[in-house]
């Protein structure tokens, strides 16, 4: 299987021109390509102090540790990786050459809140996490993706089933420190009737690309998607969430919130796409990317195509703004100084997906 | 006297806006501010607080007899004057219920922008978000971030009565709402003259007039003060429009 992707990942490109509608490139692949020579880490790196209060069960380092507990099954290596994923282009074919530890979840009954850490090394990393949440199962999973500085790549791919009745949480945090480069993909199958909340929280390096695949297969199944991003200065942010209303009856809702500063960069993108199967489906997605800084650059990308004759609701919005004379203005006309209207904006922003919350995390101290 | 405007001419990049402009409002009065559009009503708002790009050339505005020229927008904000804004920008990411936490926190001079320093804040926006007939869920939605017209107007007059700010300036608050929605942006006009408050009333159109009767009436007409008067001049120029107003002069 190896040898097959690496003859791929020679092959295939970076990206196929359909890749976006507007035929751009909103990653920079050439940061990407400057590492793939790098060979693997021999050391892992340490948590980020603000995730230090955090006690992980899933550890992927060098290796994978964890422990177990009621409602938690944890292996040591991935089942069948790769099953649903294509690889139809070059990064994801360098993960699945590349990758060495990995671990299956599984999980079943209420199993609260779980955490899973996947740390970077100081030069590649790949990990590969695969997950299956068994029907009426409850509770939620934190993926906790991180990589300290250094001239160095980490590739992390999770692939989940949210089975039947099911109500989970599937959560992303992926801090990146500023000159780190990570290719980061999540990969959802969400069944009959299950319901999916989704929060994730994305502060990128040199180059992140981090995308979540959600693909809403059952009758009746649900997801709703929040999304927070910032491009710190020097940094490039490509977080691209995409849906797939394949059940009747699914709804998706897909809101992000992105904020590009300095000189950072970022782009909030996603397909939401109800195919022909999706009868009574509803679609929503909203983005919208602020831009604090006259050389920031943000974007914001949000595509509908609905393929069934018959849709409940289809929706997409999407807002690009320059925070830079209106919504000052407006925040002091309250009695708050330029920098406290800034601070407000972002650490607004960086919490609107709720996760910075929920990992009791202050959001501007991730920046 | 609160809020005095004294000769003022101001420039946008290379537009004079306003010229030669003077006016003042009292505590617990209502000063309605007219003109057509583009006469420089909002220019005018937008100056008194100090909005960057709005340039004063010659004059003066003062609060409670001082200058206020030399402060920045929160600065002037912090000493008491509000602007509720005629097209308030979305803010995405920012809570409305934030956004109000941290506009009081600041007036009760907490550096914490979000913690909440004093908790009856929350009950008053509660109150005053049902008195206006706001949903609760629109305290936690982002700040005008898909609110309709009618939403955007409440939840400016809903922090300018829960801030208490000693002058209050409404630019156009009326402009998109039904008849109940004006008797309610009414009913808060009078109830700020009532507590002392000075308010500046902006409005194109007479008909807010008719349920809050203004103590004095000053007619823009680009960017210049062309008439003087009380609230009969407001009704004539309903009824005539606004070329009496030129008639009318400084009478
Ligand atoms: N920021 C600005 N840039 C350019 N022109 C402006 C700006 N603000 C106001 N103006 C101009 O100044 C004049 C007065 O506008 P405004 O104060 O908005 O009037 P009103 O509120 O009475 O409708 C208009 O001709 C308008 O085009
Ligand atoms: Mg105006």
């Amino acid at each position: 299987m190896r040898q097959k992707y690496l003859e791929l990942f020679r092959s295939l490109p970076f990206q196929h021109v359909a890749d976006t509608p507007t035929v751009r490139h909103y990653t920079d692949w050439r940061v990407f390509e400057e590492r793939l020579g790098l060979p693997h880490s021999e050391t892992e790196l340490e948590v980020p102090p603000q995730l230090s209060h955090i006690r992980p069960h899933v550890r992927l380092g060098l290796g994978a540790s964890y422990v177990t507990r009621e409602g938690v099954k944890v292996f040591g290596e991935p089942i069948e990786p790769m099953s649903t994923i294509e690889v139809a282009d070059k990064m994801t074919a360098y993960h699945a050459a590349s990758w060495r530890a990995g671990a299956h979840l599984e999980l079943e009954g209420e199993f609260g809140n779980l955490y899973v850490i996947s740390l970077g090394g100081e030069a590649y990393m790949g990990h590969h996490l695969t997950l299956k949440v068994r029907g009426g199962a409850s509770g939620n999973v934190y993926f906790l993706d991180v990589l300290p500085d250094g001239r160095n790549l980490k590739t992390f791919f999770i692939e989940g089933a949210v089975e039947e009745k099911a109500s989970v949480g599937i959560h992303l945090l992926s801090l990146h420190s500023p000159g780190s480069a990570a290719f980061t993909l999540g990969k959802f199958l969400i069944y009959d009737g299950a319901e999916v909340t989704s929060r994730s929280l994305v502060v990128g390096g040199k180059m992140s690309r981090v995308q979540l695949d959600y693909v809403v297969k059952g009758e009746g199944a649900k997801l709703k998607a929040f999304a927070s991003s910032a491009g710190r200065s020097g940094t490039k942010t490509d977080f691209v969430l995409n849906s797939y209303n394949v059940g009747a009856y699914s709804e998706v809702i897909v809101a992000g919130r992105g904020a590009a500063l300095d000189k950072g960069y970022l782009s909030l993108r996603g397909s939401a796409i109800v195919e022909e199967s999706a009868r009574q489906a509803s679609s929503e997605i909203e983005l919208q990317v602020i831009m604090l800084g006259e050389e920031a650059r943000g974007f914001a990308v949000p595509v509908l195509e609905i393929h069934s004759g018959e849709v409940a609701k289809g929706n997409h919005s999407a807002g690009i703004s320059h925070v830079a004379a209106e919504h000052l203005f407006y925040l002091s006309s309250r009695g708050l100084s330029r920098k406290e209207a800034e601070r407000l904006m972002v650490s607004g922003i960086l919490g609107f997906s709720g996760l910075a919350e929920e990992l009791n995390l202050d959001p501007l101290e991730l920046l | 006297m609160a809020l005095e405007v004294k000769g003022l001419s101001v420039r946008v990049r290379d537009k004079v806006v306003l010229k030669g402009v003077s006016l003042s409002v009292r505590y617990g009065t209502v000063h309605a501010v007219m003109g057509p559009n583009g006469s420089g009503k909002s220019s005018l708002a937008y100056t008194i607080m100090g909005r960057e790009g709005y340039e004063v050339m010659e004059g003066d505005i003062l609060l409670d007899g001082e200058s206020i020229l030399g402060l920045e927008t929160h600065e002037r904000a912090l000493r008491g004057i509000y602007l509720a804004m005629q097209d308030p920008p979305a803010l995405p990411g920012v809570r409305f219920g934030t956004l109000v936490v941290a506009a009081s926190n600041k007036r009760l001079g907490e550096a914490e922008l979000t913690r909440v320093k004093d908790p009856s804040v929350i009950r008053s926006m509660r109150a005053l978000a049902s008195e206006l007939g706001l949903a609760p869920e629109l305290l936690q939605r982002e700040v005008n971030v898909g609110f309709s017209g009618g939403e955007r107007k409440r939840s400016e007059l809903l922090q300018a009565a829960l801030l208490k700010p000693k002058v209050v300036i409404l630019d156009e608050p009326d402009s998109g709402l039904d008849v109940d929605g004006i008797k309610k942006v009414a009913e808060y006009i009078r109830r700020f003259r009532e507590e002392g408050r000075a308010v500046m009333l902006i409005t194109h159109y007479a008909r807010l007039l008719k349920h809050v009767v203004p103590d004095e009436v000053t007619v823009l007409i680009g960017g210049e003060v062309v008439a003087r008067g009380g609230a009969e001049l407001a009704f004539a120029i309903e009824e005539k429009g606004y070329a009496i107003a030129k008639e009318w002069g400084m009478k």
